[in-house]
């Protein structure tokens, strides 16, 4: 039951946010291979790039954008861009993110997830808790909602100024189970996630009459570069409460994706599909 | 898009609406599909328009020994069974409970076509007999339970398959008329969750679809102004065509979900979100 390569978004113009790696990178490859003209954001010009040149042979050819999403200027900026060459927009896949808002946050978290998991196979109980919300700067928690949240804004407000008039277009969220669900570690991290599901069903209702639906994901642990960052122990117990019992491959996010972006999911609005091994239900 | 070349799927309640909608759409993808409705003659009405291999099965879900009998048929015949659709389902329970249900939406309309706030009140629940409501049990929630049983009993062998469940927006949010298919539908998802957290190891997925207000010969049936409210409340602005929840039912089936289970995907336009 594979698909690769069936004209799903034929002549579609579709801007991938974050795309440079992980599940960005893995969306924008798979939305080409399905035809549409891939128009990959990230930081920089050469992490976009090197998406772009990534692209499996006989897709359209794509454009690299850089853009930090939550600088609405550059945004703005990047939404030119592509009104200047496509004239529309059919698809935005609201990806970019960032995992840990400081080297200082993701330290503790593999510092304590250690130490429990060396109780628990000892059998004592735990010896620590997290206390991870106390150690949040102002900064990491304004960049935390800057990306996702502000970004998600940002961006989904440009394209519905290039949607609207054109009475169609999909809009993808990356959201993330933490936004759904509690986890004592990244807290500022669970409140942009959330805040972008909240979004998401408001614009749901808005863009419904004009066509345009809007959706998200709420993934759940999946292997991407950002994971890697995290300690063994923390991935391990992550695995463990998921009945698929493995991690989540960035291509599964983008079979998602590309199911919410195509016509394949012309009466699914403002919902929010969970691709997380049953971890959350 | 040929997901299911080279696999076989079961569809119950295949001889109309989304169930038949679903096995066109599975045959078009190159499955082999398994029509089963509670007759032979609706399953094969079915199975003769499908452009691709079809078998039908008539049997009733509600009964377990026939959901079982069911399976071993399509086994004889093609050997595996590599995805399950319940989607069998009924409207109302009982006589007389159709015509409840849009008398009283009537009279609400013609309040509120009068500039007046409707003063009308539902007397809907307290009129379920039991035996609508254990009918209502039986075919959803119990004919869900049998077949996704005897198909988990064969993919764990397997160790590969995928199951999807059709619930209902009258699973996830209050509707009036509703208490015996809203109660039904709400056990399904829970069935679905609990069996995913089981199947997950064994390669085998589950998961529901929760679809609004669908242009079926079910809401056919429904008072004309039922319909309309709920046109009005969702942002899409009309009801699904079962080809667009089939195609739900079809993405969940498929390998594109490879990472989901336990899962509710709601095709409803946004009514409910």
């Amino acid at each position: 039951m594979t698909s690769t390569g069936s004209g799903r978004l034929e002549g579609r113009i579709a801007l991938v946010t974050g795309a440079g790696s992980g599940i960005g990178e893995a969306i924008a490859r798979r939305f080409a291979a399905e035809g549409a003209t891939v128009v990959a954001n990230d930081l920089t010009i050469e992490r976009a790039r090197r998406t772009i040149e990534s692209l499996a042979d006989g897709s359209p050819a794509g454009h690299p954008v850089a853009a930090d999403v939550a600088d609405a200027d550059a945004v703005r900026e990047m939404f030119a861009e592509v009104r200047d060459a496509y004239g529309r927009l059919d698809v935005l896949v609201n990806n970019a993110g960032i995992g840990e808002g400081s080297p200082e946050e993701l330290e503790y978290v593999n510092r304590t997830a250690e130490t429990l998991a060396g109780d628990m196979a000892a059998g004592r109980p735990p010896s620590v808790a997290f206390d991870f919300t106390r150690r949040v700067t102002d900064a990491s928690f304004q960049r935390m909602i800057g990306v996702h949240l502000g970004g998600c804004f940002h961006c989904t407000r440009e394209a519905l100024d290039l949607m609207i008039p054109r009475r169609g277009g999909s809009i993808v969220n990356i959201s993330s189970a933490g936004g759904l669900s509690g986890q004592p570690v990244f807290t500022h991290y669970s409140a942009a996630k959330a805040g972008m599901l909240g979004f998401t069903r408001a614009v749901a209702a808005e863009g419904g009459p004009y066509g345009i639906r809007v959706n998200a994901i709420a993934p759940g642990a999946i292997d991407t570069p950002l994971g890697a960052k995290l300690s063994r122990s923390f991935v391990l117990a992550l695995i463990a409460n998921a009945p698929i019992g493995r991690l989540g491959t960035p291509g599964e996010l983008a079979a998602t994706a590309l199911y919410l972006a195509s016509d394949e999911s012309s009466f699914v609005t403002g919902q929010t599909l969970g691709v997380n091994g049953g971890v959350l239900m | 898009m040929r997901r299911f070349e080279g696999k076989v799927v079961l569809v119950t309640g295949a001889g109309s609406g989304l169930g038949r909608a679903t096995a066109h759409r599975l045959v078009a993808e190159g499955a082999a599909v398994v029509v089963n409705d509670l007759t032979r003659d609706r399953a094969e009405a079915t199975a003769v328009e499908l452009d691709g291999e079809a078998h039908a099965i008539g049997a009733d879900v509600a009964d377990r020994s026939a959901v079982d009998a069911m399976f071993a048929e399509a086994i004889d015949r093609y050997g595996r069974v590599d995805g399950v659709a319940n989607v069998a389902g009924i409207p109302f329970g009982a006589e007389g409970e159709l015509e409840r249900f849009a008398d009283t939406i009537d009279a609400i309309a013609a309040e509120m076509a009068a500039g007046r706030p409707p003063s009308t009140r539902w007397d809907f629940f307290v009129n379920i007999s039991d035996e609508s409501f254990e009918r209502m049990l039986r075919v959803h929630l119990f004919g869900t339970f049998y077949s996704t049983r005897a198909a988990a009993r064969l993919m764990m062998e397997e160790g590969a398959g995928a199951i999807v469940n059709c619930a209902s927006g009258a699973a996830v949010t209050g509707f009036p008329a509703s208490a015996h298919y809203a109660a039904a539908k709400a056990g399904i998802l829970g069935l679905t969750r609990a069996a995913a957290t089981e199947l997950g190891a064994w390669g085998v997925r589950v998961n529901a679809v929760a679809p609004g207000a669908m242009d079926t010969p079910m809401l056919a049936a429904a008072p004309p102004a039922f319909v309309a409210a709920g046109t009005a409340q969702t942002p899409l602005g009309r009801m699904a065509d079962p080809g667009e929840v089939a195609a739900v039912v079809a993405f969940l089936l498929s390998d594109d979900a490879s990472y989901m289970t336990g899962q509710t995907v709601e095709p409803n336009g946004g009514m409910h979100m």
